[in-house]
């Protein structure tokens, strides 16, 4: 059976809970999300309002007060899938398929048009800026998550000036700073990506073979059920793992299309 | 005793702790229950957003175990059994209320407090 993404996030919530307003619970869900807890600690601690609420005929809200205040009083431990570090090893592929990816998108267009590629400054800061932007998210996910969930409007503009810093260089700096073989660049830019790629098989794998994988799951559930979740979550990570080298054709393409 | 009274929060916090570990002794039971409890006992309307970080915290400290159970035709529940170790901080809990509550209890009436007492040494 093929679920869409929203689909078993809106069933979750329903199932567990449907004596807590949804947008209480998303909220709820968020905020434990966001501070690292596991699925499991998350679905029985909406499971337990779910409770209350049912039986009580309280409001979420009246009985628990705001969502975000409540998750924080609980005080659930961190899951060690969510520590910083293992979210610094799930990262480190990521970058290096970045790495690879720019080096394919940049020296495909100078194939094409049978030149060496030159790389110049601002590609030097473009690469530099995305390694230290990636690098920050990675060491403090969870209050860029914060703002980009509960502040929206704030993020969007870190994005935009984000963008800019890693855009605007590439297109205004074009200082030459050495030359390579455009075709020993693009092959090297897919032999990094293929590794990068390897890296996060391995490194996905062994985390699920530690801690399992981190679905929401609430007491009592069917085996079934969560094994429909769980199913429903390796489709979606591997999708994940897709996008960098789906990317990296889909621009390589285009680059060489416009070269 | 009119269980819609509502105490000062300052007080119900000193005390909740205590009175939630002595339900508990009563058997398990899970969190609704116990509010309604509290409730009937006179403490006023316990929210969840109070009661369940307690019960929480209580499960960190080994104070209780929890077990969750199919609800009667409901949500599923989750019951705290208190422990050994729980039932140590209740006893010890309950002694030192008791004697804080005399002490106060004289204060508030003017009695003179008993010479010889333990507290009364430590003073001097």
């Amino acid at each position: 059976m093929t679920m869409s993404r929203h689909d078993t996030k809106a069933s979750f919530e329903t199932r567990v809970a449907p004596h807590v307003d949804p947008r209480w619970a998303e909220q709820f869900i968020m905020e434990l999300r966001l501070g690292g807890v596991a699925g499991t600690e998350i679905g029985a601690a909406l499971a337990e309002v779910e409770s209350y609420c049912a039986e009580s005929g309280d409001e979420a809200r009246d009985a628990f007060g705001p969502a975000r205040d409540y998750a924080r009083a609980l005080d659930l431990e961190t899951s060690a899938a969510q520590s910083p570090r293992r979210v610094l090893a799930g990262a480190l592929p990521v970058l290096i398929q970045l790495v690879g990816m720019m080096a394919v998108v940049w020296s495909a267009p100078a194939l094409a048009r049978g030149e060496d590629l030159a790389v110049t400054a601002g590609m030097a800061i473009n690469a530099a800026a995305l390694t230290i932007g990636l690098g920050v998210m990675s060491r403090w996910p969870q209050p860029i998550l914060r703002l980009i969930a509960f502040r929206p409007w704030i993020a969007w503009v870190v994005v935009m000036v984000a963008m800019a810093v890693i855009v605007v260089p590439v297109v205004t700096i074009r200082v030459p700073m050495f030359t390579v073989a455009a075709a020993a660049a693009l092959g090297g830019g897919v032999v990094v990506i293929l590794a990068g790629l390897t890296g996060d098989v391995v490194q996905t794998r062994r985390a699920s073979a530690q801690d399992g994988q981190d679905v929401l799951a609430a007491p009592l559930e069917g085996p079934g059920t969560v094994e429909r979740r769980s199913r429903h979550g390796r489709w979606l990570t591997g999708a994940r793992m897709m996008l960098i080298p789906a990317g990296t054709v889909v621009l390589g393409v285009v680059g060489v299309l416009l070269a | 005793m009119n269980p819609t009274q509502e105490w000062p929060a300052e007080w119900l916090r000193g005390v909740l702790e205590l009175c939630v570990l002595r339900l508990l002794a009563d058997g398990p039971t899970y969190g609704y229950e116990l509010a309604a409890r509290l409730t009937q006992a006179g403490l006023g309307h316990i929210k969840g957003g109070t009661l369940y970080p307690l019960l929480r915290r209580f499960e960190q400290n080994g104070h209780v175990t929890v077990q969750w159970r199919p609800g009667d035709g409901g949500p599923g529940r989750k019951y705290y059994l208190l422990t050994e170790q729980g039932r140590a901080a209740l006893e010890d809990l309950t002694g030192q209320w008791r004697e804080f509550t005399d002490l106060t209890g004289q204060l508030l009436t003017g009695r003179p407090a008993p010479t010889g007492t333990t507290r009364d040494q430590e003073v001097r």
